[in-house]
């Protein structure tokens, strides 16, 4: 057998150990999406849509921009 | 999960979170890159010339008129708005001009209204625009009224309070489930704004539309006036407004005439001095005195037919006519 050739051939714990971490991988990737798909992607899809929406038609409307009042005392 | 730039609005008790570029549930407030701005400052669609009696005042400079606008929005979002179409409408959907609170002072003068009121909307959703017209216009001696919800904030209220002369505020009911099922709101902060109001020295009318089954129970009636006369005396008008259907409230009728009457005699029973009725003529529009019953002030409608009050006191008995009269 070629030099190159025995090193790809894995030995039984190598294979286990191969399957371990990528079910690892696959488990963590399923559970980042998860996280990600309901926390963080309708807040960045909600505000693609304020945006857009400001954009294409508030900013477009000849509404004003004036700076609001505040009135909580400042530390 | 709150993105980074959100900011709390603190004028009214909804007291909005904003997101960037996120517009307050009022519709007239945005947050840009963390810093609020209003849509319709110098921005009114609504601008007319009224009869101060409109607002409604009664024991406030009679016979005058009161330059009146609005800009769209409000903080509210009751059912039964008579002004539903610019209350309930964002600021880009309505039509608006261009009029900067020294050209709102500017027409008061010409016009020669003695008055400028901030009414149709919730004057709070544009609170920056009226309260710069009204430092202007305190400047020139013109007067600053508002129509209002009382839905605001207690340190914008006290601020705004120092440059105003007058308030009429629409009491919609006395029980928290109207306010929360009908006004999207609660009764708790428009209670603090009238005593607010009360103690800052603002001169204070208070409307109440009666709205067949839904607020026109007498217990309730007696309640809120009882609340009236002890925190905020006998002499504060109270106007009793007749329903009409309207916006989402098209399937109830106006209010009985007879449901009317009787609101004003308990209101009277519970020690109210002034009691009128409005959106019908019941003869219940006039001022009498609360000592000798003479007849005072004459209206018809929208209209001062006779004012004998003189130096705020009754003619005949002299007593003491609670308002604003010179």
């Amino acid at each position: 057998m070629h030099p190159v050739q025995q090193v790809l051939v894995m030995n039984d714990h190598a294979k286990f150990r191969t399957t371990i971490i990528a079910a690892t991988i696959l488990i963590i990737a399923v559970l980042a999406y998860s996280v990600v798909q309901d926390l963080v992607l309708p807040d960045v899809e909600g505000y693609v849509q304020r945006r857009s929406y400001y954009e294409r038609t508030l900013s477009q409307k000849g509404l004003s921009e004036h700076k609001a009042m505040y009135w909580k005392e400042k530390p | 999960m709150v993105m980074p730039n959100a900011i709390q609005c603190e004028l009214c008790p909804t007291e909005c979170l904003l997101e960037d570029y996120q517009v307050g549930g009022c519709r007239t407030r945005i947050n840009k890159g963390g810093t609020l701005y209003s849509l319709v400052y110098g921005k009114p669609c609504a601008v007319a010339i009224d009869p101060i009696e409109k607002k409604p005042f009664f024991h406030f400079l009679p016979g005058t008129t009161a330059f009146s606008i609005a800009t769209a929005g409000c903080v509210l979002g009751c059912k039964f708005c008579q002004n539903w179409q610019i209350s309930q409408a964002n600021p880009e959907e309505v039509d608006h001009q261009d009029l900067s609170p020294e050209d709102v002072v500017r027409q008061a003068l010409y016009n020669r209204c003695r008055t400028i009121t901030y009414t149709y909307t919730e004057p709070t959703v544009f609170y920056e625009y009226m309260y710069d017209i009204a430092r202007i216009a305190r400047q020139y001696g013109i007067n600053n009224t508002m129509h209002s919800c009382g839905y605001i904030k207690e340190k914008p209220l006290r601020e705004l309070a120092q440059y105003l002369n007058a308030a009429d505020v629409d009491l919609k009911a006395f029980t928290e489930d109207f306010y929360s099922r009908i006004c999207g709101g609660r009764l708790k902060p428009v209670l603090d704004s009238l005593v607010v109001l009360k103690e800052t020295g603002v001169w204070l009318e208070i409307t109440n539309l009666v709205i067949p089954t839904l607020n026109d129970d007498r217990v309730q009636i007696r309640d809120m006036c009882r609340w009236i006369v002890k925190n905020l005396g006998p002499d504060v008008p109270l106007h009793l407004s007749r329903f009409f259907p309207s916006y989402k409230l098209k399937n109830l009728p106006p209010t009985p005439v007879a449901t009317l009457l009787d609101a004003r005699r308990i209101a009277m029973d519970a020690g109210l001095r002034y009691v009128y009725i409005g959106n019908v003529a019941t003869g219940a529009e006039n001022t009498s005195c609360p000592k000798c019953k003479q007849l005072l002030i004459e209206r018809k409608g929208f209209v001062v037919l006779r004012n004998s009050i003189k130096a705020g006191k009754c003619p005949s008995c002299n007593t003491k006519i609670a308002g604003v009269w010179g």
